[in-house]
C-alpha cells in the first residue's frame, strides 16, 4: 500500500479554520443584533454569550491551527513547539468555557420559563383585570344610564302624582297612626280654611266635627283596610261645618301594622245645600199646587158670600146692627179673598204682564211706600243702586210686592231693637249675567233651625193676626216665575269674612232675553 | 508598631524563601506532560456532555422554528466533531511520529505505509473541519433565522 499524503488535511485545516472564524463571527454578529433588538429577552442574551464563547474558542483554535500550519510550511516547526502548549491550553480553557455556558442553559431556561409563566400569569391577570375593568365600566355606564332612566321615571311618576295631589279639587291628606296630619293638599287646606303650612300641625280630632267620627274612621280602617264613600262632617277653622264624602286607605308597615292612612274627602256642602233646596222647592211646588186647588175652590164660595153680603147690606139701614154685622162679613170675606189671591200668586196661577222693568225704580217705589213706617221705627235706609243696571223683563207690580215684603220683614226684624239699618243694593254680575237685589237688615237674624222653612206657606214667627205667613212664599213664587232665585245669609258675611248681625236676602234675576226664553 | 513590623516579617520572609527555593515547597504537585492532553480530552468530554444537555433541553422546551432546528443540528454536528477530535487526539498519541515523513516541504508530508487502522483514524480525524465548519455554519444560520424572525415580528408590531 502507498503512503498517504497529508496535504488534504493541511488544506482542510487552513480553509476550515478560516471558514470557522467566518461563521462563528457571523453567528456572534447576529446574536449581538438579537440582543440589541430584544435586550430584555433572556434567550437571545444567553445565545449571545454562547456564541461569544464559541467565537473565542474558534478564534483561539483556528488561529492556532493556521499559525501551526504556516510555521510548518515556512519551516519554523520548532517555534510552533514553543507556542503549541499555550495554544492548546487556551483552546482547552475556551472549550471548558463554552461547555459551562451551555450547561447553564438549562437553569437559565427554567428561570426564563418561570419568568415567562409569571409574566403570562401577570399578562392574563392584567387582561382579566382589564376585562373586569371594562365590564365594570360598561356596567357602571349602563348603571348610570339605568339609574338616570329610573330616576327620570320616578321623577315623572312623582311629578304626576304630586300634580294629582296638589291639583286635586278634593281634599287629599295623609295621616299617621297617632292621627296627626302629615301632608294635606292645597284644596284641603282651602276647604278647611287653614293656611297651607298650618295643616301639618292638625290632627284628625281637629278636623272631624264629631269626636266619635275619628274612632269610627280608625275602626273602619282597622277592620277593612279601607273606607269607601263614608259621609262625615268636618270642622272648618272658623268653626263652621262642611259635609264631606270620605274614601280612605290604610297604610301598613312591613309587619302588617297600620302606620297611617291616605284619605280623599269630597266637599258635599254645596251638593247638600242644593239637595235641600231641591227638596224644599219640590215641597213648595206641591204645597203651591195644593194651595192653588184650595184657592180655586174657596174663591167661588167667597165670591158668593161677598156678593150676598153686599146685596143684603142694601136691604138694611147703615146704623142697624144687621148692617154692621154684614160689614164684618164683607171685610172678613175681603180679607179671605186677599189670602186666596196671595195663594194664587204664590202658585203662579194669577195672571201677570211682563214688561221691561228697571229694578232701581222698583226699589225706589218700594222704599217710598215703606219709608214713613221705617222712619217711625228709627230705621235708617241706605240705597246703593248701580246706575248701570240693565233692565229685566218682569211684572213690576209683583216685583214691587216682593221688595215691599222683604222691607216689611226687615222692618219687623229690627222693630224690637228700636233702631236699625236697612241697606238696599243693586248690581249686575257680568260673569253670570244676572241682576241682583240685596236687602240687608241689622235685625235679630233667622235662626238656623227655621231657615229651611221660611218660604213655606203660612209659616210665620209673627204673633197671630200680625201676618199670614204668605209674604215670603209669595215672594218666592214671584221670583221663581221670573226665572230667578232667592238666597239668604243670616248672619251676613261681611267684608274680610266677618260675620254681621242681621239677614240678607239676595234676589238673583236673569236678564230680559233670558226671562223671555224661560217664559217661552 | 514594632510588633506589627515583626508580624509582617514573620509572614513575608518564609514566602520569599519559598519562592527562591521552590524544591522545598512540598505542598505543590508536579504536573507532568500527559496531564495537558488529559485535561484537553476531559474538556472534550465536558463539551460533549454540555452539547448533549443543550440538545436535550432544546427538545424538552419544545421550542419550534427553523432557528431551533438549526441549533439542534449545530449541537449534533458539534458533538460529532468533539467525538472525532477526541478520537483524533487518541490516535495522535498512539501514532509514531516517525510515520509522518516530511520530504521536501511540510506540504509534502506523507503518512508512511503500511496504513494501519490507527493511521486511517489519524488521517480521517485530521479532516475534522469537514464537520466543524458545517456545525458552525448551522450555528450562524440558526442565529440568522432567529434574528430575521424577531426583526420581522418587531417590524410588524412597529407597524
Amino acid at each position: 500500500m502507498n503512503d498517504l499524503s497529508m496535504l488534504p488535511t493541511i488544506v482542510v485545516d487552513i480553509t476550515g479554520s478560516l471558514a470557522n472564524i467566518l461563521f462563528s463571527f457571523l453567528a456572534l454578529w447576529y446574536a449581538f443584533k438579537l440582543t440589541r433588538l430584544k435586550p430584555e429577552n433572556f434567550l437571545w442574551g444567553y445565545l449571545f454569550y454562547v456564541t461569544l464563547a464559541i467565537a473565542a474558542f474558534t478564534i483561539s483554535r483556528a488561529m492556532g491551527h493556521i499559525v501551526r500550519e504556516f510555521l510548518h510550511i515556512s519551516g519554523k516547526g520548532a517555534l510552533w513547539q514553543v507556542i503549541a502548549p499555550y495554544s492548546g491550553g487556551f483552546n482547552t480553557l475556551c472549550m471548558i468555557a463554552v461547555s459551562s455556558v451551555m450547561i447553564f442553559y438549562h437553569k437559565g431556561v427554567q428561570a426564563y420559563e418561570a419568568i415567562e409563566q409569571e409574566a403570562a400569569k401577570l399578562k392574563q391577570s392584567k387582561m382579566r383585570l382589564s376585562s373586569a375593568a371594562r365590564e365594570l365600566k360598561e356596567l357602571n355606564l349602563s348603571l348610570e344610564d339605568k339609574v338616570e332612566e329610573r330616576t327620570e321615571e320616578l321623577s315623572k311618576s312623582e311629578k304626576k302624582f304630586r300634580h294629582l295631589f296638589t291639583a286635586s279639587k278634593d281634599m287629599v291628606f295623609f295621616s299617621d297612626s297617632r292621627q296627626a296630619i302629615l301632608d294635606m293638599n292645597i284644596s284641603g287646606s282651602e276647604m278647611l280654611g287653614y293656611a297651607e303650612q298650618e295643616t301639618t300641625s292638625l290632627t284628625l280630632h281637629d278636623i272631624f266635627r264629631h269626636e266619635g267620627d275619628v274612632a269610627v274612621y280608625s275602626k273602619m280602617l282597622e277592620l277593612d283596610g279601607y273606607i269607601r264613600d263614608h259621609e262625615s262632617e268636618f270642622r272648618k277653622k272658623d268653626g263652621s261645618t262642611i259635609y264631606v264624602l270620605i274614601s280612605a286607605t290604610a297604610l301598613y308597615n312591613e309587619q302588617g301594622r297600620i302606620i297611617g292612612s291616605e284619605c280623599i274627602a269630597k266637599d258635599l256642602t254645596r251638593l247638600k245645600t242644593m239637595m235641600e233646596q231641591l227638596v224644599s222647592s219640590e215641597k213648595m211646588a206641591s204645597v203651591g199646587q195644593m194651595a192653588a186647588g184650595i184657592a180655586h175652590e174657596i174663591n167661588t164660595p167667597l165670591g158668593i158670600i161677598l156678593g150676598y153680603a153686599q146685596l143684603m147690606m142694601d136691604d138694611f139701614e147703615k146704623d142697624s146692627e144687621t148692617y154692621q154685622n154684614l160689614e164684618v162679613i164683607e171685610r172678613q170675606t175681603q180679607a179671605s179673598r186677599k189670602i186666596v189671591a196671595d195663594l194664587l200668586k204664590y202658585s203662579r196661577q194669577s195672571g201677570s204682564a211682563k214688561e221691561s222693568v228697571h229694578l232701581n225704580e222698583i226699589i225706589r217705589d218700594a222704599v217710598a211706600v215703606t219709608e214713613h213706617n221705617l222712619n217711625l221705627s228709627h230705621i235708617k235706609v241706605q240705597l246703593d243702586l248701580s246706575p248701570e243696571l240693565p233692565a229685566i223683563a218682569g211684572d213690576p207690580e209683583k216685583l214691587r210686592q216682593v221688595v215691599v215684603n222683604l222691607i216689611n220683614n226687615a222692618h219687623h226684624a229690627m222693630e224690637e231693637q228700636g233702631a236699625g239699618e236697612l241697606l238696599l243694593r243693586t248690581y249686575y254680575d257680568g260673569t253670570t249675567e244676572r241682576t241682583i237685589i240685596e236687602v240687608q237688615d241689622s235685625g235679630h237674624g233667622i235662626p238656623e233651625s227655621i231657615k229651611a222653612r221660611i218660604f213655606d206657606p203660612f209659616f210665620t214667627t209673627k204673633p197671630v193676626g200680625k201676618g199670614t205667613g204668605l209674604g215670603l212664599s209669595v215672594s218666592y213664587g214671584i221670583i221663581k216665575e221670573h226665572g230667578g232665585t232667592i238666597e239668604i245669609e243670616s248672619p251676613v258675611c261681611g267684608p274680610d269674612n266677618t260675620s254681621l248681625q242681621g239677614t240678607l236676602f239676595r234676589l238673583i234675576l236673569p236678564l230680559a232675553r233670558e226671562t223671555e226664553a224661560i217664559k217661552n | 508598631m514594632t510588633n506589627r513590623i515583626i508580624n509582617i516579617l514573620l509572614f513575608v520572609v518564609p514566602l520569599i524563601a519559598a519562592f527562591l527555593n521552590p524544591s522545598e515547597a512540598c505542598a505543590l504537585q508536579v504536573h507532568g506532560e500527559p496531564e495537558g492532553l488529559y485535561v484537553h480530552q476531559m474538556a472534550h468530554l465536558h463539551y460533549i456532555f454540555a452539547l448533549g444537555y443543550f440538545f436535550w433541553d432544546i427538545r424538552r422546551t419544545s421550542f419550534t422554528g427553523r432557528g431551533w432546528r438549526h441549533l439542534q443540528l449545530f449541537c449534533l454536528l458539534m458533538t460529532l466533531w468533539n467525538v472525532i477530535a477526541f478520537i483524533g487526539h487518541l490516535a495522535g498519541v498512539y501514532l509514531d511520529p516517525q510515520v509522518l515523513l516530511q520530504t521536501d516541504s511540510y506540504l509534502q508530508t506523507r503518512l508512511l505505509s503500511p496504513i494501519t487502522p490507527n493511521k486511517i483514524l489519524y488521517f480521517i480525524t485530521r479532516l475534522d473541519h469537514l464537520i466543524l465548519v458545517p456545525a458552525l455554519f448551522f450555528l450562524f444560520w440558526g442565529l440568522r433565522s432567529f434574528y430575521r424572525s424577531v426583526a420581522g415580528t418587531t417590524g410588524r408590531e412597529g407597524r
